[in-house]
């Protein structure tokens, strides 16, 4: 599978050559499994391509839209998962996708951490992928470039222990603690440039969401911040 | 002091030293190394100032020699003075890298007894992260004034990005920043050997640099035609502003801060020159006679209004460069429209301009759509000329 190039996102590369991309990425989408939208679009490509690649017409429109969207939250999720260290070279985190990116986000975080296996949970499964050829997970059944498992069917314990049996060294884990992190965030920032609507913008309650956790803390303080500027508004108004 | 409160410490100092974009056009190598740089930014979190946290952004040490007015780090202004040992930073970075908390590292630094021995020990970090660590994920370093020509090279086989902080636009707005820099030989002639490096094909993301906005009283003008010559001469990827803030304690604590609008605006500019390719003279049509680019204005829709002549335009006639000074139009969609054309696509309402991406708020008194024109007079005319006009045509009827 190959790594999606994230400039599509912006739309400038819809074109002859990567419309292939912007298909693949709007037949991810999760209205895409229950309308004909993408056959649709396929036929006109045939007849007149050029509506299409320039989004002219509504329904070009709608296809570019979808496939933004998909290419949004596997941008998004790719910056705002937060992974658990384990010495079995294992990165473990909670994602909750709204379409059918997994496998994306596998192949970008198999390419920044090589070495490393990754495990995602969602609701339902646990997903799991690496570069490592020499790891085999046999209980787990496979698609596209990763393992899967029902989320409950085999503790983390377990899978640690199979990891342990198949490779011979183990990582020095450095202790962490998310102190460190929220430390980091509070001092970045600046009080006199104060834009909560921007902030929201950016961080919008639903991501949060999926990222499952990972945003907590800046959550908190987003949540902290907008309470204040509403209690000073309030102020001001009385 | 321990490590948290020195990132406390010393990310605080850097707060104010812009960094947002983290692409870089390296190639990794195979296995066996940790991080990957990306051809497009990622943003890891947001602030409630909404800037976001891209990079792990601190300064090595917030000792510093010289006496910059604005500073918080400068001779002048007690604080806690402390800085990391190289293996700390490492440390630290290497955690937070792994969880994903940031795209990479941004590494600043006061002066400590010399530049020579503070990048030394700069360059120690970032080598220990490349060699030791085998990182290969994005760096970007500042080079500290002054630095040595062997430091900065050394420097430039390690990270993707090298910046050096103009400040201010020239010589005599950089004197009232700084006593104890010279705006020649530690930041010019820095640029120039960057410049050199990039040319020989190390920086795969380029170098940049950052301007005070309103800290020494320098116009908009004076900004943008220092940016502009280094876009030009030093093949400078990026200027970036940062609106003066005053800092208690600082000499300039009682001068008022800078609008974050007149930020913005300066960015808007900008991007005239870099992106949309408009030429300085042009761009004089945004200032007033101060040199400002009005605040409540976009300079683009303020240089459309001061050259109506070049308007209306057709918009299936118009070339690529004549749709780029059309307000509401940029070059996504200016594409789009000349891909249409040669397609032999004619655009006919301004619905289908709206699908392409055109702001039609914005763009409808300055085009014509098969021979169509919406076109309005308060799209011309200050909000009191209107007023005037309406007064008139009261009485006449």
């Amino acid at each position: 599978m190959r790594l999606f190039n994230t400039s599509c996102i912006n739309g400038t590369n819809l074109t002859k050559k990567t419309t292939g991309y912007f298909i693949e990425l709007a037949s991810r989408h999760r209205k895409s499994q229950r309308d004909d939208l993408i056959p649709r679009v396929k036929k006109i490509l045939k007849e007149n391509p050029a509506v299409i690649h320039n989004k002219m017409t509504k329904l070009a429109k709608q296809f570019y839209l979808r496939g933004r969207e998909v290419m949004g939250e596997y941008h998004r999720l790719n910056a705002f998962v937060r992974f658990e260290v384990y010495p079995e070279y294992l990165l473990v985190s909670e994602v909750r996708p709204d379409h059918d990116v997994i496998d994306l986000i596998f192949n970008y975080f198999r390419r920044r951490y090589p070495d490393f296996i990754i495990l995602f949970y969602d609701v339902d499964y646990g997903n799991l992928s690496t570069r490592r050829c020499e790891i085999q997970f046999p209980n787990f059944k496979y698609k596209r470039n990763y393992w899967y498992f029902p989320r409950n069917s085999i503790p983390l314990l377990e899978i640690r222990k199979n990891i342990r049996m198949q490779l011979p060294d183990t990582l020095p884990v450095e202790d962490f603690t998310t102190q460190i992190w929220e430390r980091y965030y509070d001092s970045q920032y600046i009080k006199d440039r104060k834009n909560i609507k921007l902030a929201r913008k950016a961080l919008p309650k639903k991501m949060i969401k999926k990222a499952g956790g990972g945003l907590s803390y800046e959550a908190k303080r987003l949540d902290e911040e907008e309470k204040e500027r509403q209690k000073n508004s309030l102020l001001d108004f009385l | 002091m321990s490590i948290l409160e020195k990132l406390e410490i010393l990310g605080a100092s850097a707060k104010y030293d812009t960094c947002a974009s983290t692409a870089s056009n390296r190639t990794v190598k195979g296995s066996g190394y940790i991080g990957a740089p990306l051809r497009s930014g990622v943003c890891h979190s947001f602030l409630p100032d909404g800037r976001c946290v891209t990079l792990l952004k601190v300064l090595y040490t917030n000792k510093c020699i010289h006496d910059c007015k604005y500073c918080f780090n400068s001779t002048s202004f007690a604080h806690d003075k402390t800085s990391f040992e190289p293996h700390e930073l490492v440390k630290l970075f290497m955690n937070l890298y792994l969880r994903n908390y940031v795209e990479g590292l941004f590494l600043s630094s006061g002066v400590c007894r010399n530049a020579d021995k503070t990048m030394e020990e700069m360059i120690e970090v970032v080598q220990q992260l490349r060699m030791k660590e085998h990182y290969e994920g994005y760096i970007h370093l500042k080079v500290l004034p002054s630095a040595p020509y062997y430091l900065i090279k050394e420097g430039s086989d390690y990270a993707d990005r090298l910046s050096v902080n103009c400040e201010a636009p020239n010589k005599s707005r950089f004197q009232d920043l700084s006593g104890t820099k010279e705006f020649k030989s530690d930041i010019l002639t820095r640029i120039a050997w960057i410049k050199g490096l990039k040319k020989r094909g190390n920086l795969p993301a380029g170098h940049t640099t950052q301007f005070v906005v309103g800290g020494a009283g320098e116009s908009d003008r004076e900004l943008l035609k220092m940016s502009l010559w280094l876009y030009d001469k030093m093949v400078l990827n990026r200027a970036y502003y940062s609106a003066f803030h005053p800092i208690k304690g600082t000499p300039l604590a009682n001068v008022p801060p800078t609008p974050v609008r007149r930020e913005h605006r300066l960015y808007q500019a900008d991007w005239l020159m870099r992106v949309y390719d408009f030429k300085f003279s042009e761009l004089e049509l945004a200032f007033n006679d101060n040199g400002f680019i009005p605040l409540a204005k976009d300079p683009k829709l303020l240089i459309a209004k001061a050259d109506p002549d070049r308007f209306p335009l057709e918009i299936n006639e118009a070339s690529f460069e004549d749709l780029l000074h059309i307000p509401g139009i940029g070059p996504i969609s200016a594409r789009r429209i000349i891909n249409l054309r040669k397609n032999r696509v004619i655009i006919e309402d301004f619905h289908q301009l709206a699908n392409i991406g055109v702001v039609l708020k914005r763009a409808r008194p300055y085009i014509v759509v098969a021979h169509k024109r919406q076109t309005q007079l308060d799209n011309f005319l200050e909000k009191k000329d209107i007023e005037a006009v309406q007064h008139v045509l009261y009485k006449w009827y």
